[in-house]
């Protein structure tokens, strides 16, 4: 069977390249060298095949390789598998563990502050009217017993001036050193102190039990 | 690292004929690289072979993404005058400057089908084997001869209507 120009262009690569078999070779050799077309073809595929390679290669631009690693390294998320074990261990790590300790001293002091009982809490104590209204009690609370302990702290430092009085009006020349032992309060002055403190209130009652046993502590 | 993206990055340019195009596509292609590392076993040949096969789909996929846009491109084309047509007026020794060889080889490249051209670039101008092109390709081997043949052939012809002559 006579080399045909297909035959010629269907195997021109394995040609080029040494792949064709000994008598392949020789048909198409023969075939070349009596076609009048064949040659221009085998020469500019030639050509190219060997000019191919030697090709200047296209240069990327200097930045590019850059802005690949800038890319790329963040690109992978490490996906963390979640076990039962990781679980609990993640509870028992210690910024865990005092954060949840804050939160619960945070509302054991709100629930005080409230007046909420956390044992017998309802869903009327965590409506916000309601805690709202409970917080505006106890902040009144709040500061009426302070206005009342500084009422008493008045009164007491106002019995222990009278009392001081009373003592120097009575030994007017006693000496220097024993004003000390002078200050304390005899028996008459704590009759004296109890009559006064039986014009005022329960609070000035106790106040005034607080000065005496004050006073007594001094003796 | 330089060297992988030149090589990532010429089969991008051969391949779309764009430098823009070319490099998105070699980032893509570090991207997909870094995504899929822990995959890569020696089963899949050679590191390079393997950064080739995963350039080349996704060159394919961005051929096939872009082919609308290409065919709106090319009706363009044909209402005004070709610039990369072929200009007979120019001297021998133009022809014969290795850049401007360089550039008819891509104009001419962009003209002959996608499996062609990734042959040809993948044995002439990437230097593979025909054993590494099958694997990249994943073709027989009679499939990649005859891409390659047939694409050098298209291409020359090509290349002689623009009047390159054969050295």
């Amino acid at each position: 069977m006579p080399w045909t120009c297909l035959d010629t262009e269907e195997r021109l690569s394995d040609y080029l390249d040494g792949l064709l078999a000994a008598d392949e070779r020789t048909a198409m050799e023969a075939h070349l060298a009596g076609c009048a077309s064949c040659p221009a073809l085998v020469a500019e595929v030639r050509s190219l095949a060997d000019r191919l390679p030697r090709l200047e290669q296209a240069v990327e631009p200097t930045w590019l390789v850059y802005r690949i690693l800038e890319a790329t390294s963040g690109a992978v998320r490490v996906k963390r598998e979640v076990t039962w074990k990781g679980f609990f261990a993640g509870l028992l790590a210690p910024r865990f563990v005092l954060g949840l300790s804050a939160v619960a001293a945070t509302i054991f002091f709100l629930f005080q502050a409230l007046g909420i009982n956390p044992k017998k809490i309802t869903a009327e104590d965590l409506n916000p009217v309601n805690v709202f209204r409970a917080g505006d009690r106890q902040a009144h609370l709040t500061y009426a017993r302070g206005v009342s302990f500084v009422n008493d702290l008045r009164v007491v430092y106002e019995i222990r001036s009278r009392l001081h009085m009373q003592e120097a009006s009575a030994t007017p020349n006693a000496a220097p050193q024993q004003e000390e032992q002078k200050n304390a309060p005899s028996p008459q002055s704590d009759r004296k102190l109890k009559n006064d403190l039986l014009h005022h209130g329960p609070s000035v009652i106790a106040v005034g039990a607080m000065a005496g046993f004050a006073a007594g502590g001094l003796q | 690292m330089r060297r992988h993206t030149r090589r990532v990055y010429n089969l991008a340019y051969r391949f779309t004929g764009n430098r823009q195009e070319s490099e998105d596509l070699s980032q893509e292609v570090f991207l997909r690289l870094y995504r899929t590392l822990a995959s890569y076993r020696a089963v899949h040949g050679e590191f390079t072979t393997w950064l080739t096969s995963v350039t080349r789909n996704l060159l394919i996929d961005h051929y096939r993404r872009t082919r609308r846009d290409r065919l709106t491109d090319s009706l363009d084309d044909e209402k005004s005058p070709a610039e990369h047509k072929a200009s007979p007026g120019r001297r021998p020794d133009e022809l014969a400057s290795a850049s401007e060889l360089s550039e008819q080889v891509q104009s001419a490249l962009q003209k002959i089908s996608p499996e062609l051209r990734e042959a040809v670039i993948l044995r002439d101008l990437q230097g593979l084997d025909y054993r590494e092109i099958q694997q990249v390709l994943s073709v027989p081997e009679g499939t990649v001869k005859s891409r390659i043949n047939r694409g050098r052939i298209e291409l020359a012809r090509l290349l002689s209507g623009m009047g390159v002559q054969p050295e």
